[in-house]
């Protein structure tokens, strides 16, 4: 069950995870159309009112492509048998539990919540929140947190399969590679918006 | 089955073979021999190379064959040759 849910790279072929990145990456753009989200940088997602069909399949397809050459860099460089299909598995594979979390903003509830708690934080009365809204934020928070950490989790033993990478500083490597490839692709999807 | 022990249980130090035998005749043979590199490493690591020697070194069918993907393989190979090289 542990391979299977934090590391499927150690066990399955790179054809049938390229498969099924690929149909969830494709799957993923859809949900996060229909639940208006964007995953506008690496390990960013943001609700938003409205977005057009092509926005998440360019969000996604951005984010993969800041990845991929980012952390096959640093994996030739600590193997240099590393091979770039297991970067790529790895990338597509790692961020699906990512396309399971826009589904908490069904007919967009929680953008509503969230926009709404903005505004009375920010208004000078003293905020009138429900506490029913205080839950939902909250507990969206800490599913969010827990996705996030899985998706870095796969990111990172996907990278670690892939270049048989050991010790801290495979791991300051990795960190430095993701902050680089978030820091391009907010740069890139900046340009594009 | 028995394993053939590779190392000192009581400081570590790695073993050497000190007697050999005919099982027919009954001849013993004593001295200080080492033992050969292969068979100084784990009994996982001698049926890794066995079946990597069996599938004539190709790493995709010993995936297959193992059920884990290409890159554990490589990693496994990769990890065992750093152990001979120590």
């Amino acid at each position: 069950m542990n391979t299977f849910l934090l590391n499927p790279f150690k066990k399955y072929q790179e054809s049938t995870l390229l498969v099924i990145g690929t149909i969830a990456t494709v799957l993923g753009s859809m949900v996060v159309y229909f639940f208006n989200a964007r995953f506008d940088r690496v390990i960013d997602m943001h609700l938003v009112v409205q977005i057009s069909l092509w926005q998440p399949f360019a969000d996604n397809a951005i984010n993969i492509l800041c990845l991929v050459p980012i952390l096959f860099l640093i994996s030739k460089y600590l193997n240099r048998k590393t091979r770039i299909i297991d970067i790529l598995t790895t990338v597509i594979v790692a961020r699906m539990p990512y396309y399971i979390l826009p589904l908490f903003n069904a007919n967009g509830y929680l953008y509503r919540t969230t926009q709404d708690l903005a505004k009375r934080a920010t208004s000078a009365k003293l905020p009138d929140i429900s506490a029913i809204t205080v839950v939902v934020v909250l507990v969206f928070a800490l599913i969010s947190i827990i996705f996030l950490t899985w998706y870095i989790i796969l990111l990172f033993n996907g990278f670690k399969v892939s270049s048989n990478a050991k010790g801290a500083k495979s791991i300051f490597l990795f960190i430095v590679g993701i902050l680089v490839a978030e820091f391009v692709s907010k740069f890139i999807i900046f340009k594009l918006s | 089955m028995k394993y053939l022990p590779i190392q000192c249980p009581s400081c570590r130090e790695p073993l050497l073979v000190a007697e050999l035998s005919c099982t027919d005749c009954e001849t013993v043979i004593s001295g200080k021999y080492p033992l050969p590199k292969l068979l100084q490493l784990p009994l996982e690591d001698q049926e890794f190379i066995l079946q990597f020697v069996l599938t004539s070194g190709s790493l995709k069918k010993m995936a297959l064959k193992m059920g884990v993907s290409y890159p554990t393989v490589r990693n496994k190979l990769d990890d065992i040759i750093e152990k001979m090289n120590r």
